[in-house]
């Protein structure tokens, strides 16, 4: 494992002393150089504040995992319950897990309902009507929800067909509390910031349509949503193409540690949750799983795409990825017919001893008998402060 | 270091119905206190990785 460490050039202005006899030529040159230093801090202040990068390289070789034992892997296993026993707990499906503050929060996307139970997994409240909306269709009441944990609100995303621009805040006891406005930018994803402004994914979707380039945008608002900063720390695809739908993998984990970011076709995923020093890790693979140089830049060819149905152990990408202390979780995708999707989880040590477990060869034993963490499209995943988070295709 | 998930409705029958196991055995308590009935609840599941793998 090595670390490398990227910087941004600085900026350096040359400040010059007109002479007499030159003073005209000397005076635009002057003058040129303000130009420039001026041009520099507008696009500074533009673009927010310059990132340090950093790259953390993982050598990963799917075909040289570990398997173990429960136990060996674990230090213990424990259980709780969420009750489902009253006529106020029928969920028809679980879309989304978060435990926060003693409180449970399940968002079941088919009733668009928010089930809020307390830890002890009794039912407290649901969140199922927005002050105002009187839903006609599938997808115009609750779209998701987020958790400001820090204020202690639940902000629900209004339904995909709602032309509302705001979002609602509810307290943990599903009390509506207030309106909150949304920033003036398409579809995007977000999460809380450790300082509690809130960080946006720009979704590239819109931006595709209308350009062949891709650009990826965090925008970060304060509470009142004022735009505070503006990252634009990924890089610019040149298609848009693709097999798989990365969308939902994007702000992938938020405890507030580590929130990564997952790219088309890319074998780098950047924790982002602070903005000013990204730390990406680029995984390293072996020429028969990885894509070839070639498409480096022609990633929309039909040739890239008919290569990737023919090799099917290449591996496109990554996702579900969650560091948990010195453990790093991470889902990679192929397309190969012979390994199940659910032998695509792993966790890779960043201890320095660069284990590589395969997360569908950890064995039952003693200390728990079930291991189901990783299916095909359902996995984990939570961390210390105690959240779940699932998607099921 | 705590990872978690969940087990839903339709999967606790099965894991009742296995042998011992601390699982098995957590859900057969609470329905033997009445705590619980089949169907009716979801499981959570907390993991503890070693952090020196």
């Amino acid at each position: 494992m090595s670390i490398r460490f990227f910087s941004i050039p600085n900026i350096t202005l040359e400040l010059m002393t007109p002479d007499i006899n030159n003073s005209n030529r000397n005076f635009c040159k002057c003058l040129g150089i303000i130009k420039v230093a001026a041009t520099a801090c507008i696009l500074l202040s533009f673009v927010g504040q310059i990132i340090a990068k950093e790259k953390l390289e993982i050598r990963f070789d799917p075909s040289q995992y570990l398997g173990a034992s429960a136990d060996e892997v674990m230090d213990s296993v424990s259980y709780s319950l969420i009750k489902l026993n009253s006529s106020d707990t029928k969920i028809a499906r679980v879309e989304k897990v978060r435990i926060e503050d003693d409180h449970i929060f399940i968002w079941d996307n088919v009733q668009e309902v928010i089930f809020i139970f307390s830890s002890s997994g009794d039912f407290v409240s649901k969140i199922e009507k927005l002050p105002g909306i009187k839903p006609r269709v599938p997808m115009e009441n609750i779209r998701s929800f987020i958790i400001d944990e820090d204020r202690h609100f639940v902000i629900v995303e209004p339904g995909l067909f709602n032309n509302d621009t705001v979002y609602y805040r509810f307290i943990y006891d599903g009390k509506f509390n207030s309106i909150l406005s949304k920033p003036p930018i398409d579809y995007a994803n977000f999460i809380v910031k450790e300082n509690g402004n809130y960080l946006y994914y720009q979704n590239p979707v819109k931006w595709a349509r209308r350009s062949s380039e891709i650009l990826y945008h965090l925008l970060e608002y304060d509470s009142l949503i004022h735009l505070v900063n503006h990252y634009d720390p990924m890089d610019t695809l040149k298609c848009f193409d693709r097999i798989y739908s990365y969308n939902d993998n994007i702000f992938t984990s938020s405890d507030k540690k580590s929130v990564f970011y997952t790219d088309y076709y890319s074998y780098e995923v950047s924790d982002i949750l602070n903005c000013n020093n990204i730390l990406t890790y680029k995984f390293i693979l072996p020429l028969t799983y990885s894509i070839p140089t070639k498409f480096e830049n022609n990633k929309c060819d039909k040739e890239f795409i008919a290569y990737f149905l023919e090799h099917g152990d290449v591996v496109h990408g990554f996702s579900d990825v969650y560091r948990v202390g010195n453990n790093l979780f991470f889902k990679a995708f192929t397309n190969s017919s012979e390994r199940a999707p659910a032998t695509n989880n792993f966790l890779f040590s960043l201890n320095g001893n660069n284990t590589l477990l395969s997360l569908y060869d950890i064995r039952p034993s003693d200390i728990s008998h079930y291991m189901p963490l990783f299916g095909d499209y359902t996995g984990i995943v939570s961390t210390d402060n105690g959240f779940i988070y699932l998607f099921f295709a | 270091m705590v990872l978690f998930t969940y087990f839903l409705p339709s999967e606790i029958d099965n894991i009742i119905h296995q042998p011992n196991n601390k699982a098995s055995a957590y859900l057969k308590s609470l329905l033997r206190d009445n705590l619980i009935s089949h169907g009716q609840c979801i499981l959570v599941g907390k993991y503890h990785f070693r952090d020196d793998l």
